[in-house]
């Protein structure tokens, strides 16, 4: 039985606890350092399969000032470059308006990416 | 483009651009060629911008005569071309009783080169003009002629006016080589490969002077170029002293000067380095600290807080500490204005005047009778009364959009300076004309604004603005561009 | 055409997240507002922070910037009694009469004179510039403030280099390394002159471990290289004592941008210009706890009155001072008579409000700590007497920390108020 410890910050707040995660096998035992629930709950899926919302920008057409997107959710954080690359490469036309999809289904997470900004012009 | 012109003057500091608006008011044709991307790239921006009486130089010398008449001509120059000139005087501060014979050497020598208004001050009189000096000095010459000057303000003023007045300024062009032809004309191979002739040429090449001068004289000169740095604190410090604050020449150097700049800020420098590179203008912390520590011993105070920014500059200082002025004996034709450091500002206007007259004379040219020796200075918003404001944003809205939150410079101010008669290209180009950036936040705020003005101005991409020279881009990728490999 | 007169009773000038939550507030209490934002578009700063992470406490849920700023915009744009100048500065601020005037400028306004009942300032802050920490060198291209690099990509869409060094580990700082990162650019290292992290903790590893870029405490940038452009920068390691570079550690890194996030400071020229009292500790205004200034009907909020960690406290700290606005200029505020002040005890550093007058219910107080304690308490006494204590788990410089005293615990309060903040005594469990 392979038992490990993984040490990172809790970020769910800005208190920033230290945890701690305990994994047997690869499956969480026990979450200490935390001061909420909110906290086990983070630190046990950050030890098993860290996730990141991705925020950035996207080009405008017939303008070099961009617009700023994020992922309408976590994605799976071995999956953040691809996620980059696919937003990256990716042009709007305006308008365009808070929420609106801009990539389905980016780099095949099952997440979209929305836009987190709206312009008109 | 090769072309032919009448005279060509190399450098576009500030002893190129007086020579050049000197000699527009003759008939001739004047190409000015500069290696740096704008006006007064060198020695002629990063100094203390001090217009000196005259009593320091030795009698007799060309600095002792240029720079009486030359500090005599810059009040009246400012209203005339349009440039920033303060008369705050100065004082050349003995800290203790040993050094009151050199101040009095001082004041005889101000006497015998002509300077009017210098005496000598004893310690009551010295503290009440100066309640922030050292508590322990005891006298000082007092000079009621000297000044503050934008040195930037003024070179811009004597190109902008030559420029009106028909001479042509080459940018970002260096001289790589010159030769006299044996149909007398100058040939100047430029840096872009093309070729000027000229009939004559004015070397006003600063830091590179001396060189140039060598490469076509027999009689050599030695070049000395020595750095100055200097710490540039916040206006709210500027008020700390009135008049430019000396200290007794010793055997150690000149000492520092703490002075109010014509923008009323305060400058403390500079210290005296020998250099290899003429072009470095980098500052050294070791240099910077000893800056603070010896003006301390003008301001005890001074703590080195409010500094909004560090520079340097080189001098071009020649072996035998005098300018070297005129029509170079075995270079027919070829005038220098050379080993032109301090009191290279002050005497420029009565350098600019004589060199002129000399290569008029020698070319046979005649006046010009379009000439007009009027400039006025930009407006700033800043400055105007309430009604003036309304009445500039009325005739022109974009007064009304301030760009500059420090300096409360307008999107207006920003616009003349790009399409003036001599065009700002560069972020830092604009930032000299009309001050936007120069406050506290030093650009933070206002930079990218300034770049997105000159982007659309000068129709280029967002990414092409350049800071200052060539490859000094501010922002040189276009988003997207690096993350795939495209820059 | 002459100068332009206009009223209104708040002006609000600012339209980032203190000022729209203030324009907000005092609307909501009946006033007629005026934002003066000198921006095209609503937001300030928030526009350029495309990240996530705003909005946790006010919202309850994570926002970027835009979004953050959006939910204040919204119902700006949505109130009648709500006026907005975009493209506007204000200019000077003065008394006029019993009333308070501000000469501001704009393209559509021209020059204007805009007399109202009461101001609230919700300028914001500026960054240190190099000059500021006088590093040495040449003045080459490459070098900016962490906010300026981050308005020419997020808003200008143009990236200023590749190959970056960070100096100063403030939270701009650390944010620009995961977005340059993002970018494509390389971020080689995050230096701080101190030995406490500048930023905050969930910064640095969202930022910095997620994407392996390190951090180097108690080191510093002395110089930098390149005429035209950044070539390289010299760091050296800083004597913790001293503060200074130690002669001998200096290291050469090849580099072509510099970014700089070593600290900000509140906006406070125009606040200047009426002659408002500064603190030096914040160097923001001195204000009450209904954050007023020593100018009566000028109120503070967000950045401008003390630098914050978090949006979501600018937000809250720009309603009250909307709404004590509003109550001013609608003449229906109650005025403190007292003058308590408000001391700063052993390892507070920066805190308001600088003194007490019984113009609010109760009091909020804000302080950094000048140091990191594992286990510490907040301590707030009057004449030697406890009025509140409260525990923290850790206190470090980079959060601010808050207190409220309640209507029953300023009953308690007899003379100045003292707040410490100190280790827990081991083995004593709190009352």
């Amino acid at each position: 039985m392979a038992t490990e410890t993984k040490s990172f910050t809790c970020v769910q707040c800005p208190m920033g606890c230290p945890l701690t995660v305990t994994l047997e096998d690869g499956v969480v035992k026990g979450v200490t350092g935390n001061t909420c629930p909110r906290g086990a709950k983070y630190g046990a899926a950050e030890a098993t399969h860290p996730e990141r919302v991705v925020t950035s920008l996207v080009g405008v057409v017939g303008d070099h000032h961009p617009v700023s997107v994020k992922t309408a959710g976590p994605v799976p954080k071995e999956t953040v470059d691809a996620v980059l690359d696919q937003i990256s490469a990716t042009e709007v036309r305006l308008p365009v308006h808070i929420g609106d999809v801009v990539v389905r289904d980016v780099a095949g997470t099952g997440v979209d990416v929305v836009c987190t900004k709206s312009r008109e012009r | 483009m090769d072309r032919v012109v009448d005279v060509c003057v190399i450098g576009a500091g500030v002893s190129g651009s007086a020579t050049a608006r000197e000699l527009s008011r003759w008939k001739l044709d004047i190409e000015v060629v500069e290696a740096g991307y704008d006006l007064a790239c060198g020695a002629s921006r990063t100094n203390s911008g001090i217009v000196h009486g005259g009593y320091d130089p030795i009698p007799g010398t060309n600095k002792a005569k240029y720079n009486v008449l030359g500090a005599h001509m810059i009040p009246e120059l400012a209203k005339e071309i349009g440039f920033r000139y303060k008369n705050n005087g100065s004082l050349v501060v003995a800290f203790s009783e040993e050094e009151v014979p050199h101040v009095k050497e001082l004041v005889e020598r101000g006497a015998e080169n002509g300077v009017p208004g210098v005496s000598l001050i004893g310690a009551e009189e010295l503290h009440a003009l100066e309640p922030n000096l050292n508590p322990c000095a005891v006298a000082a010459l007092k000079c009621d002629t000297s000044g503050v000057v934008d040195p930037f303000g003024m070179t811009v003023a004597f190109a902008e006016n030559a420029a009106t007045n028909g001479v042509r300024f080459t940018f970002k062009t260096r001289v790589e080589s010159l030769e006299r032809g044996e149909d007398g004309l100058w040939r100047l191979t430029l840096s872009d490969g093309s070729h000027v002739s000229a009939k004559a040429v004015v070397n006003a090449a600063g830091v590179h002077a001396i060189e140039l001068h060598n490469s076509v004289s027999a009689d050599k000169l030695v070049a000395h170029p020595r750095k100055g740095e200097y710490e540039l604190l916040s206006r709210d410090m500027g008020p700390t002293f009135a008049h430019t604050m000396f200290q007794t020449p010793n055997a150690l150097g000149k000492g520092i000067l703490v002075s109010p700049t014509v923008e009323g800020n305060l400058i403390v420098g500079p210290d005296a380095l020998d250099v290899d590179d003429p072009d470095d203008t980098a500052t050294f912390p070791a240099g910077l600290a000893k800056v603070v520590e010896q003006a301390k011993k003008t301001w005890p105070d001074y703590n080195g807080r409010e500094v909004i920014v560090n520079f340097a500059g080189v001098r071009p200082t020649g072996a035998d500490g005098d300018f070297v002025i005129g029509e170079v004996a075995d270079a027919p034709g070829f005038f220098d204005i050379a080993a032109f450091d301090s009191p290279g500002l002050s005497s420029a206007p009565a350098v600019a005047q004589d060199v002129a007259a000399m290569v008029a004379e020698r070319l046979g040219a005649e006046p010009n009778p379009a000439f007009d020796g009027h400039r006025d200075l930009p407006p700033r918003f800043l400055e105007m009364t309430e009604e003036e404001q309304a009445a500039a944003i009325a005739a022109d809205p974009r007064f009304g959009h301030i760009i500059c939150r420090c300096e409360h410079v307008s999107e207006a101010e920003v616009l003349a300076a790009i399409h003036a008669p001599i065009p700002a290209t560069t972020v830092i180009g604009v930032k000299r004309r009309c001050r936007a950036g120069m406050g506290r936040c030093q650009g933070g705020f206002c930079e990218p604004l300034v770049a997105e003005i000159l982007c659309r101005e000068l129709g280029c991409q967002i990414n092409e603005v350049m800071l200052q020279g060539p490859g000094s881009e501010v922002a040189p990728y276009l988003r997207g561009e690096v993350r795939h490999g495209r820059a | 055409m002459g100068v332009r007169n206009l009223s209104c009773d708040v002006l609000v000038v600012g339209g980032g997240a203190a000022g729209l939550s203030a324009a907000n507030a005092a609307a909501d209490k009946g006033a007629k507002v005026l934002i003066v934002e000198r921006e095209g578009e609503l937001g300030g700063i928030l526009n350029q922070c495309i990240h996530n992470g705003f909005g946790l406490h006010r919202f309850g849920e994570e926002l970027t910037g835009p979004e953050f700023a959006n939910k204040d915009e919204v119902k700006v744009e949505a109130n009648p009694s709500i006026e907005v100048e975009l493209g506007c500065s204000v200019l000077e601020l003065a008394h006029d009469g019993d009333r308070l005037r501000a000469t501001v400028s704009s393209e559509a306004l021209g020059l204007a004179h805009v007399s109202c009942g009461a101001i609230v300032l919700a300028c914001g802050c500026r960054e240190r510039t190099r000059g500021q920490i006088n590093i040495a060198g040449g003045r080459p291209a490459g070098v900016y403030t962490a906010g300026s690099a981050q308005k020419l990509i997020n808003v200008d869409g143009a990236l200023v280099g590749k190959r970056v060094v960070i100096l100063g580990s403030g939270d701009i700082g650390l944010i620009m390394a995961r977005r340059m990162t993002w970018e494509g650019a390389k971020v080689l290292m995050v230096c701080e002159l101190a030995s406490e992290p500048g930023g905050l903790r969930r910064n640095i590893q969202q930022c910095l471990v997620d994407n392996d870029i390190p951090l180097y405490l108690s080191r510093t940038v002395t110089q930098v290289f390149g005429h035209d452009r950044l070539e390289a920068v010299e760091l050296a390691d800083v004597d913790p004592a001293t503060m200074r570079p130690i002669p001998g550690t200096e290291q050469r890194v090849e580099c072509d941008t510099l970014l700089l996030s070593v600290g900000l400071i509140p906006e406070n020229e125009l606040a200047k210009t009426i002659g408002i009292k500064i603190d030096r500790a914040t160097s923001g205004p001195a204000v009450d706890e209904s954050l007023e200034t020593s100018v009566p009907g000028i109120f503070v909020a967000g950045n401008e009155l003390h630098v914050h960690d978090l949006a979501d406290y600018v937000s809250e700290e720009g309603e009250v001072a909307g709404r004590n606005a509003a109550e001013f200029a609608l003449g229906e505020r109650k005025a403190g008579t007292a003058d308590i002040e408000v001391v700063k005890g052993e390892n507070v550093g920066g805190m308001t409000p600088q003194h007490v007058t019984g113009s609010a219910e109760g009091v909020t107080i804000r302080f950094r700590p000048r140091k990191r304690i594992q286990g510490a308490e907040i301590r707030v006494t009057s004449a030697g007497e406890l009025v509140k204590r409260a525990r923290r788990m850790i206190v470090v410089p980079s959060e601010m920390q808050t207190i409220e005293l309640s209507a029953d615990d300023m009953a308690k309060v007899t003379g100045p108020i003292e707040v410490s903040c100190t280790p827990v005594a081991n083995g004593k469990k709190g009352a």
